[in-house]
């Protein structure tokens, strides 16, 4: 069986009731979206709503999708427009955009514990990559997403055409290894 | 460190700094228990988060319109620490509407006018459906309230 043949018999699992699959379903997809909404910049409960949402309209859509393999995609897509509108949202009544990016920066919302930096690299590989664009970040996010999505998944999550995901993510992790690379430069001229 | 290796590092750190909340599977999964209200779609014709801003709403307040094709409910959804408030009218025969959460679904009865008012709602999300003659139904698409 392929990929998209058993994705979408557990779509059709779950249309008919069987919460097994759904189950699968949930735990295939779950990071995916989480990652696709954190990469918006959104905070940590608002990122959990929008996901949740999602979850809300695949029940009610399950037994009129019309391409069951690719419900990753329809996933990531609701995941994806939900996030705008609720970036549009927090704009219109007066929270800026500013401050929700603020807020969504995850090294400032949640105070590094100090034992996991001991684990130093992790420290300065997250510094470096919270230093990328925003592109790059969001397309990085849905790459380590585990299980590994589908290109398609990764397409429909950030709304970016399959021919540009290589490249794109070449560009992103050369960038990526420059900014490791003045960091660490940068610690050794302090010190 | 080829880019496999250099993302591979990327994935185990992102595992420790912003990992989903534990819930979140859980509620995902509680999403199929819930009831289903109906196949038949109820439209979102209108939503004040839509329009340009300062034309309608104000503050914590939502307007949202739906509509089959014989029935239109219009809805005030006001929300406040976590909870929110639903005020709204229906034109057409319609007998009660609900008013359903991720934590339950509410039967509200209309008064003459055909207006309906439920306090407390807890959350964030919100579906509309629409009890009709016959035991027909209609629900709308789920809402977050932002």
């Amino acid at each position: 069986m392929t990929p998209d043949e058993d994705v979408a018999l557990l779509v059709k699992r779950a249309a008919a009731g069987d919460q097994g699959a759904w189950d699968v379903l949930v735990d295939r997809y779950t990071n995916l979206l989480w990652s696709v909404a954190r990469g918006y910049r959104l905070e940590r409960s608002d990122a959990a709503d929008v996901v949740q949402v999602a979850w809300l309209r695949l029940v009610e859509h399950l037994p009129s999708l019309r391409e069951p393999e690719r419900v990753g995609s329809w996933l990531a897509t609701t995941v994806r427009r939900e996030c705008l509108q609720l970036l549009a949202t927090r704009k219109r009544r007066g929270t800026t955009v500013d401050d929700q990016i603020l807020e969504g920066v995850p090294a400032q919302v949640a105070p590094v514990d100090s034992q996991l930096l001991t684990r130093e690299r992790h420290a300065e590989l997250w510094q470096a990559f919270t230093g990328l664009t925003e592109r790059c970040q969001k397309l990085l996010r849905v790459l380590m997403v585990d299980p590994p999505p589908s290109y398609q998944d990764v397409s429909a999550s950030l709304a970016m055409p399959i021919g540009s995901i290589g490249p794109t993510r070449a560009r992103c992790l050369d960038r990526l290894r420059a900014l490791l690379e003045e960091s660490v430069s940068g610690a050794g001229a302090s010190s | 460190m080829n880019d496999e290796e250099l993302l591979e590092e990327l994935r185990r750190t992102v595992v420790v700094h912003d990992p989903p909340p534990p819930t979140l599977r859980a509620a995902a999964r509680d999403a199929f228990g819930l009831e289903r209200l109906s196949e038949e779609l109820v439209r979102l014709i209108e939503d004040s988060d839509l329009q340009p801003a300062g034309t309608r709403g104000a503050g914590d307040v939502r307007l949202l319109s739906f509509a089959t094709e014989d029935v239109e409910a219009s809805v005030q959804v006001t929300s406040a620490g976590g909870a929110f408030d639903v005020t709204g009218v229906v034109t057409g025969a319609v007998s009660a509407i609900v008013l359903q959460t991720p934590a339950g679904a509410h039967d509200v009865i209309l008064d003459e006018q055909g207006r309906f008012h439920r306090a407390g709602l807890v959350g964030r999300m919100l579906r509309v459906g629409l009890r009709m003659p016959a035991g027909r139904t209609a629900a709308s698409a789920w809402v977050l309230l932002g």
